[in-house]
């Protein structure tokens, strides 16, 4: 398990090393690939998804009381309630596909070709394969984030500039008790008149402008000839190692979370509450045998929690 | 997006809310994490320092109980309970007045009342002016609600037939 430097075919059409600078135009060109078919997505559903479960919290008002001779003391109203909803409805999914590795190696010589210590040309194992192009890329996926092509992100809008939406209706949405919608004139006043605060959205980032990469060279099974790999064949390679390193080697799997450890993707979802709330005790006069009573939902808005989508090699 | 403005939104100090223009002239708001490694902090902090958004924060919270004291005035003048004294008196203040000067009086239960309302009454400016010895006196021992105010309407009287002082019209 090495990191190699692969061979390639100079412009007369001699074997040199590739530098370090072109081995890193590969690895971008990898991240790129991962990007065009990530191997975990995520979706929006109605509920049932499996990262952690986030609650919008917010008051309500209690229920409205009357009587025939005076209006009902503010010790017998009832106070303002916490209602929460709860938003699950992110849902990841791994592809199948990507279980087991698809680049045949017969006869172990798939892989591109490296010069050893005593300049003998020798065909990459599938492991030196990941530690020379995969292992680096899949970490930078994690470090860039919300920056790297198929990467998702939660924002505060339907759009943003290079992400596509991945649905209209929002994973999560802050809402607090809407106090200006209750009136004393009105008892009894639906108890739940929430406001919506934030809607937060999931999106996925778009793919960037690929790299112009060298092609190493590997060795031929059927006559074991040098040859440099056609383009489809070495993206399939590349991109089919991606996906499988990137589901199935401990240390390279990539896994999103909500309020767990990784890389901060996108917006926090700020759950906003009324603190302070000590019921706003108000009364309405319909007639000499109708006197009405509520507490209605005060206090000054603050936030109560902070939730971050992440992602992380586990 | 063009950077408007970013405060923090929690007691800890650790997320932070960035105010941004849309390229179509709307506003919205994105939570960052005050996590010096967080790509979307470094994108922050190239628009504005720590300083700045503990200031703004400062600001912010200045502005809200700015907000929240004004609204509990408007709340509190709509029921009555808050008036400017002495013309505006509603027929709330009023009752709550009288409720309080005829409302049963323990001597143990409300005892911390009737000392707040004596030192209500010793702040007002004929009292203050005011030179008979044996009335405030009578003033400070008043143990009732009744007591106190009766002797303050009575060295009120006093002040004015005498010419002392006038009567305080300060609120």
């Amino acid at each position: 398990m090495t990191a190699r430097t692969p061979l390639k075919l100079d412009g007369d059409g001699n074997l040199v090393e590739m530098t370090p600078g072109e081995i890193t135009r590969i690895k971008r060109h990898a991240k790129y690939l991962w990007g065009t078919n990530p191997v975990i997505t995520l979706s929006q559903v109605a509920s049932g998804g499996d990262l952690t479960t986030i609650s919008d919290t917010r008051y309500q008002a209690g229920d409205w009381e009357f009587s025939v001779s005076a209006y009902p003391s503010e010790a017998t109203t009832a106070e303002p309630s916490v209602v929460t909803v709860n938003y699950d409805k992110i849902l990841s999914a791994i592809d199948s596909a990507g279980a087991t590795p698809i680049v045949p190696d017969t006869n172990n010589v798939a892989f591109p070709v490296y010069l050893d210590g005593s300049n003998h040309i020798n065909a990459m194992t599938d492991s030196d394969f990941y530690d020379t192009f995969i292992v680096d890329s899949i970490a930078e996926i994690v470090t860039d984030g919300d920056n790297a092509p198929g990467v998702y992100t939660i924002h505060t809008a339907t759009s943003l500039t290079g992400y596509t939406l991945v649905s209209a209706t929002p994973i999560y949405t802050d809402t607090r008790a809407d106090t200006t919608a209750y009136t004393a004139a009105e008892i009894p006043e639906a108890n739940d008149q929430p406001v919506t605060i934030t809607n937060y959205y999931l999106l996925q980032k778009d793919a960037d402008s690929d790299e112009n990469i060298p092609l190493p060279v590997y060795v031929r099974n059927a006559d074991k000839d040098l040859q440099q790999y056609d383009s489809a064949s070495f993206d399939a390679m590349l991109e089919d190692t991606m996906r499988y390193v990137s589901r199935n080697i401990v240390g390279s799997k990539l896994s999103y979370n909500i309020d767990g450890s990784g890389t901060v993707l996108g917006s926090g979802m700020a759950n906003t509450v009324l603190t302070g709330v000590t019921g706003d005790y108000q009364t309405r006069f319909v007639n000499s045998n109708d006197y009405r009573a509520q507490e209605f939902p005060n206090g000054t808005p603050t936030t109560s929690a902070t939730h971050y989508l992440r992602i992380e090699k586990v | 997006m063009k950077y408007v403005t970013s405060r923090f939104i929690d007691e800890e100090r650790e997320n932070i809310e960035v105010l941004w223009e849309r390229e179509d002239g709307g506003f919205i708001t994105t939570i960052v994490p005050a996590d010096e490694t967080a790509r979307s902090y470094k994108e922050l902090m190239k628009h504005a320092d720590l300083d700045t958004i503990h200031d703004n924060t400062w600001d912010w919270i200045n502005d809200q109980k700015k907000l929240i004291d004004n609204e509990l005035h408007r709340i509190g003048r709509e029921r009555g309970v808050i008036f400017d004294a002495p013309g505006g008196m509603s027929s709330e203040a009023f009752k709550i007045l009288l409720k309080g000067l005829f409302a049963d009086f323990d001597a143990v239960k409300n005892k911390e009342e009737l000392f707040l309302l004596k030192l209500e009454i010793f702040e007002l400016d004929f009292i203050q002016e005011f030179k008979g010895r044996k009335l405030k006196a009578r003033l400070r021992k008043a143990e009732t609600v009744i007591d106190a105010i009766k002797t303050a309407i009575e060295i009120y009287e006093t002040t004015r037939e005498a010419g002392l002082a006038s009567p305080d019209t300060s609120d």
